[in-house]
């Protein structure tokens, strides 16, 4: 005996056997689905690895069809034979002259005979019928430990109590519910725990695929952020500089950075399916709306004039330090001097590098133009939905998402004061005219950073934190 | 430095494989190209990315190694020690001025007064008490916020120093991504804090040693008459500041000045031969002991915690390039194989009946109305719109209540004229569907109907395209029990309405 369990996944047929396998397995084109019966007709296994070495082995099994007619049939072979059970069974898979019709089902009990564990998946909208009966005394005939999987209990008409019912009256009382559609990272790990109680040789192998995946699932919740918060400040960033009073020129830096902010768009949503390791088929979005007009911020306005004053304070005392600095080297030569010179570098420097551009833009006679604060909160609670969707949505499901934004204000009004530090620093996007290198300051890291933890609050169950430095009060800009 | 040990085949990551791991990585993300150089052939990646996969360890240990076999490697390597050469270079500049604004301390300290008598006190503060302060503030953070990080300040200047320069002598996506690299991982986070410290060390050692150099040449060039003037305090508090300035000195042999020494010192020209000698021994001991020593150990603690830092800050695989990557190097799912093959093949779906169009009126006879494998209509059963002349055989499910049927269906009442068998659309029609259809069909061969209800509740279950679908299967699975295809008709038991009731007593019921 190998120290690798071998997992059967059976059960009627088109109940979501390979839709399981593609939840577990994380691939969406594993075998072939439809809502046909007798969609998979061979046994396929799918070896699952922690670190390269595998530690899981998981056979898709064509489902039951004639489990009244089987149990019959294998009945007779029994009583003709004269053998037990397991025996009679054995015999059956192996010798095709014995199987009739049953070919289908031949291939089941022979990998079911072959395995240490057995998922039974049931359709839980089902109710439970003498067909079911039949297969699970034959299941149970066949000796091996069996976890029942009670698939698509995320619908309203599950009849899950029925179904529990149903196996603790042939002994199955440790049942999983696990959704092939709607993911929940819990159920999978209950799934694996409720295997290793039941074959606990395999602990071992069990515990590092549920320790891999536990890694796996944050690394990918926080890549998942990412990718939104990176999103929000390019966009959020962007400024397009046209000439003032020139309507045509105008038109068409308008035309070019829609299409500049929709490609961004679209690259995260590609990004977003790619690291969840799902097809560009399995989004369906609409073009990004604009709203009328553009953000502008007036160099004067009370906010800004707010900002300057903080701005200025920490620009004072940096220009002053790095002023005291010179003057405790010279061993107070030039005492006070520096510093007083170093203050007031300090300011000059800052200011120029923050109002340059809108300095020069005013003398020049151009105008900057950003992302309307409706589009941009359209586009923030798009990818946010997205974003969600895809952490709760399973390999096996086939419906496609469609963009529908979250219609949740108290989850944008979370971000917006760190969306308006985005605002503020045109440089810090690649859709601004005249970047051409990635933005690489560390003041943009540490925001993408702090959007990203909303972000990953946002879309994880259970609410959304209050961002860092929340307490700073201010109008939602996204409002 | 970007050292062997992570060699491939071994499971050990260095700080410089990360740091060539994030290289490749702002190489391979910066805009434009894909980050690539045209002419890098896609087979070198997908070769770097094969062998990496066999490397045994963590993924962030495929991760560098994949990094390391990439035909960029080697040109990122070089840029990241060109940069490295050039930071080095400007430490070096910045160590060298440090040194000589010590000097250039210690001359203006010396040179006060008469240019002779020199304020002991006055010398000792000057050269050491900023000194002591900025130590005590270093000391002061590292304490209160053990956590703070660099914020990036020196990542930010590396990165800015090495665009400007990049500006001036050609730029390259390397150079680009060598700085950001080197900037993020050795200029940012808890890394940057034990470098940005370092620094800071090295350059007040570099200023306290030029002091001291100053010190000794000027001692031992000139002749210093040390005094200590006051107005205000009294002779036991300089006599006390001695002794304490002198007892680390004196604990560990370094002759000092005495009461008798710090009492003549007060009057110049008081002071016994030698004692300037004591005097000058206190101010070389004081510089090595109060300023070069602290900062010298704070230094080389600093060096070993960057270090540290370097080589245990492992690389954020949350980073999305990361994840993507992690996914194609160290897959879930190593392997998948068909084991036990099938040839046959899900036959392509018939096309779908209509299911509206209702056989002719039942001839004469008893006419038997059968639900199988279906729970009961919401309407209830028998549904509304049975005639009452109609045999109810139930709703019935496994093989002993099939047997139960035919039986019935086989005494009594003579040839059944119609056998009405309500199953249920949303369900799917499996083989074990067809066989009792056939079984039921022996009986009343050619005048078996097959009532299809819960059409209403199939676009919860199934999608728009796969309902027609499962209308044909049930035609096939039907078919293959030997009933006709006008002989499927598809009524909502569930939901009856006026024409539902018709529709049944018209399938039920004789001709009225």
């Amino acid at each position: 005996m190998t120290d690798i369990p071998a997992i059967a996944v059976i059960g009627h047929t088109n109940t979501g056997k390979t839709s399981l396998m593609r939840t577990l397995t994380r691939q969406r084109d594993f075998g072939r689905i439809s809502a046909r019966p007798a969609t998979t007709r061979h046994v396929e296994v799918a070896e699952l690895s922690v670190a390269g070495r595998t530690v899981l082995r998981l056979y898709d099994t064509p489902g039951f069809e004639d489990s009244t007619g089987l149990l019959a049939h294998i009945e007779r072979l029994r009583a003709a034979r004269g053998d037990d059970w397991i025996e009679t069974i054995q015999a059956f898979t192996r010798t095709p002259a014995l199987q009739a019709s049953f070919g289908q089902e031949a291939k089941a009990l022979n990998q079911i005979l072959s395995s240490d564990v057995l998922l039974y998946v049931v359709d839980a909208r089902d109710s439970v019928r003498a067909k079911h009966r039949d297969e699970l005394e034959l299941i149970g005939r066949c000796a091996r430990p069996v976890l029942p999987v009670l698939n698509f209990l995320a619908t309203g008409a599950a009849q899950e109590a029925t179904w529990r019912d149903q196996m603790a009256r042939v002994n199955m009382h440790a049942v999983v519910a696990f959704d092939t559609v709607v993911y929940r990272e819990g159920d999978e790990l209950t799934l694996y725990a409720k295997i290793a109680t039941l074959a606990d040789r395999f602990a071992g192998p069990l515990g590092a695929l549920m320790t891999e995946l536990t890694a796996a699932r944050a690394a990918l919740k926080r890549a998942a952020a990412l990718i939104v918060a990176e999103l929000i400040v390019d966009v959020a960033a962007a400024r397009r500089r046209y000439p003032a009073d020139d309507k045509e020129a105008e038109a068409e830096t308008a035309t070019a950075f829609k299409d500049a902010v929709r490609r961004r768009e679209h690259d995260a949503a590609d990004a977003l399916l790619r690291v969840h390791r799902f097809a560009e088929d399995d989004y369906i979005a609409g073009e990004l709306p604009f709203a009328h007009g553009a953000w502008q911020e007036d160099l004067f306005d009370a906010s800004a004039l707010q900002r300057f004053a903080v701005e200025t304070t920490t620009a004072l005392a940096a220009g002053a330090t790095a002023g005291l600095a010179i003057d405790l080297m010279t061993g107070g030569l030039t005492l006070g001097t520096a510093a007083l010179a170093g203050a007031s570098v300090g300011l000059v420097v800052d200011s120029v590098h923050r109002y340059r551009g809108r300095l020069v833009a005013m003398i020049r006679g151009t105008a900057d133009m950003s992302v309307a604060e409706p589009t941009l909160r359209h586009l923030i609670s798009r990818a946010l939905a997205l974003a969600g969707a895809l952490l709760g949505r399973g390999h096996g499901a086939q419906a496609p998402i469609h963009d529908e934004p979250l219609d949740d204000a108290g989850r944008l009004d979370r971000l917006a004061p760190l969306v308006k530090q985005a605002r503020r620093n045109p440089r810090w996007s690649m859709l601004t005219d005249g970047v051409a290198g990635p933005p690489a300051s560390a003041r943009r890291t540490a925001l993408v950073q702090k959007i990203a933890e909303v972000v990953e609050g946002a879309v994880a169950p259970g609410g959304i934190p209050s961002p860092m430095g929340s307490g700073q009060g201010g109008r939602s800009v996204l409002r | 430095m970007i050292s062997g040990a992570a060699r491939i085949g071994k499971t050990k990551v260095t700080a410089g494989g990360r740091l060539l791991a994030e290289a490749v990585r702002h190489f391979e993300t910066a805009p434009g190209a894909a980050g690539r150089q045209p002419g890098t052939p896609a087979t070198a990646d997908a070769a770097a990315l094969e062998k990496a996969r066999t490397v045994a360890g963590p993924v962030e240990a495929k991760i560098v190694a994949r990094a390391r076999l990439l035909p960029a490697a080697e040109p990122l390597k070089r840029e990241i020690s060109h940069l490295r050469g050039l930071l080095r270079g400007v430490a070096v500049a910045g160590l060298a001025i440090a040194a000589a604004a010590g000097a250039a301390t210690a001359r203006t300290a010396f040179a006060g007064g008469d240019g002779t008598t020199v304020n002991v006190f006055w010398l000792l503060a000057s050269l050491l008490a900023l000194n002591l302060l900025s130590f005590a503030l270093w000391l002061a953070l590292m304490v209160a916020a053990p956590r703070s990080t660099s914020g990036g300040v020196l990542g930010s200047a590396v990165v800015w120093l090495w665009r400007r320069a990049a500006d001036r002598f050609g730029a390259g996506p390397h150079r680009t991504a060598a700085a950001t690299a080197l900037g993020a991982r050795w200029g940012g986070g808890r890394t940057g804090r034990w470098v940005v410290s370092g620094l800071s060390h090295a350059l007040w050692s570099a200023y306290l040693l030029g002091a001291l150099a100053m010190a000794l040449i000027l001692l031992s060039a000139q002749h210093y008459t040390f005094v200590w003037e006051t107005t205000i305090l009294d002779a036991a508090f300089y006599i006390a500041l001695t002794d304490g300035l002198a007892a680390l000195p004196a604990a560990i042999g370094i002759a000092v000045p005495d009461r008798a020494a710090v009492l003549a010192a007060q009057w110049p020209g008081s002071a016994e031969a030698g004692q300037e000698v004591l005097w000058s021994s206190l101010l070389i001991a004081a510089i090595l002991l109060y300023g070069l020593l602290p900062r010298v150990l704070a230094l080389l603690a600093s060096a070993g915690a960057a270090w540290r830092s370097a080589a245990t800050s492992p690389l954020d695989v949350g980073q999305p390039y990361y994840a993507e990557l992690a996914a194609k190097l160290s897959p879930l799912v190593g392997s998948t194989r068909i084991v036990d093959d099938d040839a046959g093949e899900t036959a392509r779906p018939a096309a779908a009946p209509d299911l509206d169009d209702l056989p002719a009126s039942p001839p004469p006879g008893p006419v038997y109305l059968l639900g199988w494998e279906i729970d009961e209509p919401e309407a209830g059963w028998p549904p509304p719109g049975t005639p009452d002349a109609t045999h109810d055989l139930g709703r019935r499910d496994g093989r002993a209540e099939l047997e139960q049927a035919v039986a019935a269906l086989t005494d009594g009442h003579g040839t059944p004229a119609r056998v009405v068998v309500a199953a249920d659309l949303r369900q799917t029609p499996d083989r074990g569907v067809t066989a009792a259809l056939a079984a039921l069909d022996v009986v009343a061969p050619g005048r078996l109907v097959v009532l299809l209800t819960g059409a209403g509740g199939l676009d919860r279950r199934l999608e728009p395209a796969d309902i027609s679908i499962r209308v044909a299967d049930w035609a096939a699975a039907g078919h293959a029990a030997g009933i006709d295809a006008g002989n499927m008709v598809a009524i909502d038991l569930d939901r009856t309405t006026e024409d539902t009731r018709r529709r049944l007593s018209q399938l039920l019921g004789p001709p009225s």
